[in-house]
């Protein structure tokens, strides 16, 4: 008796499926895709692939590859390794404190 | 710390930094500016004096910064979380135009640690521009931390003329330095710490008793006070703590040129003992050493009208951690020497009348 009503409820589940295997497909209209993530330039996109290692692991760092990244500085080296020409364009700044007791 | 000339703070010397990987990037890679120029005024269009973690250090140093932007140093936060428990809604825009103008000079960035003093010092290189990967704690840290952890710990606070206050025993002239007890990731807020609104969130590290320092602390280990009732029941400090420094009546206002300048009341060294105002697991003890912080009821009264109208939400007697330890101190000489010595207690006596009402959780009613 148990057995039979087990085939019975699973002849139902068969049909069931069956019926709705031939149900009409509802119309699929295709989504605008999402936008295209906007590419990382420079050592941006380095450092979001660098997988993740031990600090110890990742040094000596090589020497950055990525020329245009590098913006060459001849200029700002040549001055501020020059202690008299520094010394000849630097201003003290105002150090007039109007603030009193201990901060 | 020793000043530095305005050109020593941007001098480039033979410290080696020309030769390190930092150099290799180029200094515009980090601070901008105009290359191929040599004129002054123009090459420094643009110029950035202190580049931005996120978008420059964090290239290669991306879990530090990324941790370390959420850091009480940089954040701040621990400002923030007092003013707002003191203010309200009503009063944060005009609170806030003061904090910005008074309060901010000490955002940690990473250069003002690693590369250069910090800005609220002036700053300048700590070695031709050199990172350091430590940094020179009495260059950087006391910079901002001087008044009260400096002078305590280097005993450079005067008790009477040509006479000074001890110096804390963990400090000698190649003794121990910041870093030996604040670790890297106390630091930069990163590791277990969390992100913290107030310093003394978390554990209570660094903690006197942690692993290779004090850990043989216990009853027992033949220091008659070191029973289970004083250990459980004080801080360290309370027994530990020589006089430390408490400031009062801190009040900000701008010159006419519209430079931002404070005025506080002279200080006063002295130890108080109170109750523990955040007491928790991590900080169990009923008593501890408060501190007197400097904020007063019309601190802010310069920007508008009673800016904290809830003064009272907090005490102005704080949690605080001296940096002058000594094994023997004036508390810790007798047993009289602290019991029933009401001067080493906050008792209601203790407190101005005026800050009663805030202190209430922390005064000590009946002296032990």
């Amino acid at each position: 008796m148990k057995k039979t009503g087990m085939l019975l409820a699973l002849g139902v589940l068969a049909l069931g499926l069956f019926l709705a295997g031939c149900a009409a497909q509802p119309e699929i209209t295709p989504a605008a895709p999402p936008p295209t993530p906007a590419a990382v330039v420079g050592p941006a996109a380095v450092a979001q692939a660098a997988p993740a290692v031990a600090v110890s692991d990742r040094f000596p760092l090589p020497a950055p590859t990525q020329e245009p990244w590098i913006v060459d500085s001849d200029n700002c080296i040549a001055c501020h390794t020059n202690q008299e020409a520094l010394q000849q364009l630097a201003v003290e700044p105002e150090q007039e404190s109007l603030s009193e007791g201990e901060g | 710390m020793p000043p530095l000339e305005a050109w020593e703070k941007v001098f480039i010397g033979d410290q080696g930094f020309l030769a390190s990987y930092h150099a290799r990037l180029g200094c515009i890679a980090c601070h901008g500016g105009t290359p191929q120029t040599d004129d002054m005024e123009a090459a420094h269009q643009g110029v950035v004096r202190d580049p931005d973690p996120q978008q420059r250090c964090a290239l290669c140093h991306g879990e530090i910064v990324q941790a370390h932007v959420n850091s009480l140093h940089y954040d701040l936060e621990g400002f923030i979380t007092v003013l707002s428990d003191r203010s309200d809604a009503a009063h944060w825009d005009q609170l806030m135009v003061a904090y910005n103008n008074h309060c901010t000079a000490c955002h940690a960035t990473c250069g003002q640690c690693h590369v250069s003093r910090p800005t609220s010092t002036g700053g300048g290189f700590l070695a031709g521009h050199v990172a350091k990967g430590a940094p020179p704690p009495y260059l950087t840290c006391t910079g901002c931390h001087g008044s009260r952890v400096e002078d305590e710990y280097k005993g450079q606070n005067e008790r009477a003329e040509g006479e000074r206050y001890p110096a804390d025993v963990h400090y000698n002239p190649g003794g121990m330095i910041c870093e030996d007890c604040h670790t890297a990731d106390e630091m930069h807020g990163t590791g277990t710490q969390g992100d913290f609104t107030h310093r003394y969130d978390g554990l209570a590290t660094p903690s006197c008793t942690q692993e290779g320092c004090h850990e043989d602390v216990a009853p027992g280990d033949g220091i008659a006070q070191h029973d289970e009732i004083h250990l459980q029941r004080l801080q360290c400090q309370v027994c530990h703590s020589a006089e430390y420094k408490n400031c009062y009546n801190c009040h900000v206002q701008l010159s006419e040129e519209g430079t931002p300048f404070f005025r506080t009341d002279p200080s006063q060294m002295m130890v108080m003992i109170g109750r523990n105002p955040i007491q928790n697991p991590a900080r169990p003890w009923e008593f501890v050493v408060l501190r007197h912080v400097p904020v007063a009821r019309d601190s802010f009264s310069f920007y508008g009208e009673d800016l904290l109208p809830n003064f009272d939400a907090r005490p102005t007697w704080t949690y605080a951690t001296p940096h002058n330890i000594q094994r023997v101190t004036p508390q810790n000489r007798s047993c009289d020497a602290c019991h029933g010595n009401e001067a080493i207690f906050l008792t209601e006596e203790n407190v101005a009348a005026d800050e009663r009402e805030a202190n209430r959780g922390v005064i000590v009613y009946e002296v032990p």
